[in-house]
């Protein structure tokens, strides 16, 4: 895979994973700030991600929709989700379109 | 904690609905004896139809939806497995509800022995629930307030239900010659204090900031309004069993200080919100929690002067605030959040990444949650200036609104559930984690 597809690949992913949606806020999780890391390796995807609280009851909902949403790509062989606590999150990783839909603008 | 540990506790959605669906049902039932019976407002609160209506209420409707509540949000919150099995869950769920529903006929024919058999029943399964919170509690590295609200709740939950059974046994029996109506009122208030505001001044602290994307702030008001209801409601029992009013009077004050510092830490909690919008049903948590400390001052009130034995009709007021105020603000706003979002969970959460699914808060209509609080706010209000002024045109009216106001709520609730009969296929994914 050159540059050039790893760049259309990685823009695909990044869509795919902006379709899930936080279920209380209704925000998808990459303006949340959830995805902390994504590597693309021939075909196989890995991403690093965080909860906003490590008590979120839709955890497991939410971890389990972005490989489903990433997999679902004709270009992914497999994608691999691995959570993480470091660092901890923080309303300082909502993206500017986020604090816009809380009214925190 | 293990990044599995968050995700590996959460378990199925249906026993939560399950009690939850029983608790509508039985406020239901309560709502419409208010409605063929508005004259309820307006009696002693030792009458056999206002006994019954309580019970429906409050174990009927606000325990079975916080029982409910508790076996769903402790095994998130505590970051283990719930510690005890499915089948027990269950079990507890058929003794709630057998229990329950003879409890209440007993108080409505008079009939002692079926409120004492009903009584037993709940008891089997709250102490089976107690025993369930203080071994997951056990097994959780949590210790700070939120955590320690489960067990403590659960366990003043126990102290309630066997001790309203020993009065009924006897009441029918008279086996024991107890002062019944010495302690009506610790059954009472263990039951409202210890149950549902230990349980409210931790886990409010979880659910805030989780529905609002705020943070806890004061945890140490959190800490010290725990501790101070703890010390408040033994002080304040314990005088009212041996009737030495000094310790009574005492408790309470401590009490009411506790409520203040939790209120305190609640409101600041609140200010932290990164949804600036509060929608119907946080707006509802919010009237319910600031109603707290007003019944706890109306509570101070009866117990330092002599306003309850001159003018009686003020204790069902105390009891309308307490009961259809607070808590039926905190709880059914809270269940305007938490059903959603079992729905959700159950219907779409196992279709996300693969097609485009609602937010939960979409599956509720807000028209109709905005048309219920106002109702029901309406409903209360009238209602305790009703009580206080024994006034039959009010009760009546009030009963209505309430009722009309209940309707809303049920129509609003059957228009989420039906998301639950658009469920599809299902193919689970595993995360990995690390470690």
């Amino acid at each position: 895979m050159n540059a050039v597809d790893k760049e259309v690949l990685l823009t695909e992913v990044r869509k795919a994973i902006g379709t899930v949606l936080d279920p209380e806020f209704g925000i998808p999780v990459d303006d949340l700030g959830l995805i902390y890391d994504l590597r693309i390796r021939e075909g196989e995807v890995s991403i690093q991600m965080t909860l906003t609280t490590q008590h979120c009851p839709a955890g497991e909902v939410i971890v389990n929709g972005v490989k489903a949403a990433v997999e679902s790509l004709p270009s992914v062989r497999q994608a691999t989700v691995t959570l993480v606590w470091d660092p901890v999150w923080t309303p300082n990783m909502l993206s500017a379109r986020a604090r816009e839909l809380l009214g925190w603008g | 904690m293990h990044p599995a540990a968050a995700l590996g506790a959460t378990h199925d959605a249906k026993l939560p609905l399950a009690f939850i669906a029983f608790g509508i049902g039985s406020l239901a039932h309560a709502l419409a004896c208010l409605a063929l019976e508005p004259s309820l407002i307006l009696q002693p609160h030792i009458s056999p139809g206002v006994l019954s209506l309580v019970h429906a209420w409050v174990p009927g409707f606000l325990v079975s939806v916080c029982l409910g509540a508790c076996y769903q949000m402790m095994p998130v919150v505590l970051g283990v497995p719930l510690a005890c099995g499915g089948w027990r869950r269950w079990a507890h769920l058929s003794a709630h509800g057998v229990g329950v529903t003879i409890l209440i006929s007993g108080f409505t024919r008079g009939h002692y022995e079926w409120v004492a058999a009903g009584g037993a029943l709940v008891a089997l399964g709250i102490v089976s629930f107690a025993h369930s919170a203080w071994r997951t509690f056990a097994n959780s590295p949590r210790r700070d307030a939120i955590a320690w609200s489960f067990p403590i709740s659960a366990t003043w939950l126990v102290a309630t239900v066997v001790l309203g059974v020993v009065m009924a046994v006897d009441r029918r029996w008279g086996l024991m010659g107890l002062p019944a109506m010495r302690l009506l009122p610790v059954h009472a208030h263990i039951g409202l204090a210890g149950f549902f505001l230990t349980l409210l001044q931790g886990v409010a602290f979880q659910l805030v900031p989780m529905f609002t994307m705020g943070e806890l702030r004061r945890p140490r008001f959190v800490t010290g309004g725990l501790v101070a209801t703890q010390v408040g409601l033994v002080c304040l029992a314990s005088g009212l069993v041996f009737g030495v009013h000094a310790v009574a009077l005492f408790g309470a004050g401590v009490l009411a200080g506790g409520i203040v510092s939790s209120g305190v830490a609640f409101f600041a909690t609140l200010h932290s919100r990164r949804r600036k919008k509060l929608e119907p049903s946080l707006t509802s948590f919010a009237i319910g929690a600031a109603l707290v400390p007003v019944a706890a001052i109306f509570g101070l009130i009866l117990l330092a002067t002599r306003v309850a034995n001159e003018t009686p009709s003020v204790v069902p007021a105390y009891g309308i605030v307490i009961i259809a105020g607070a808590l039926s603000f905190v709880v059914m706003g809270m269940l305007g959040k938490i059903v959603p979002f079992l729905v959700w969970m159950t219907a779409y959460g196992p279709k996300v990444g693969r097609q485009k699914v609602p937010v939960a808060a979409a599956l509720s209509s807000k028209a109709c949650e905005r048309a219920w609080l106002i109702a029901h706010a309406a409903g209360v209000a009238l209602a305790v200036v009703a009580a206080a002024n024994g006034s039959a045109v009010g009760a009546r009216i009030a009963a209505w609104i309430l009722t009309a106001g209940g309707l809303i709520y049920f129509w609003n609730l059957v228009r989420v559930a039906r998301h639950l009969l658009r469920r599809g296929p299902f193919a689970p994914v595993t995360p990995v984690f690390q470690t």
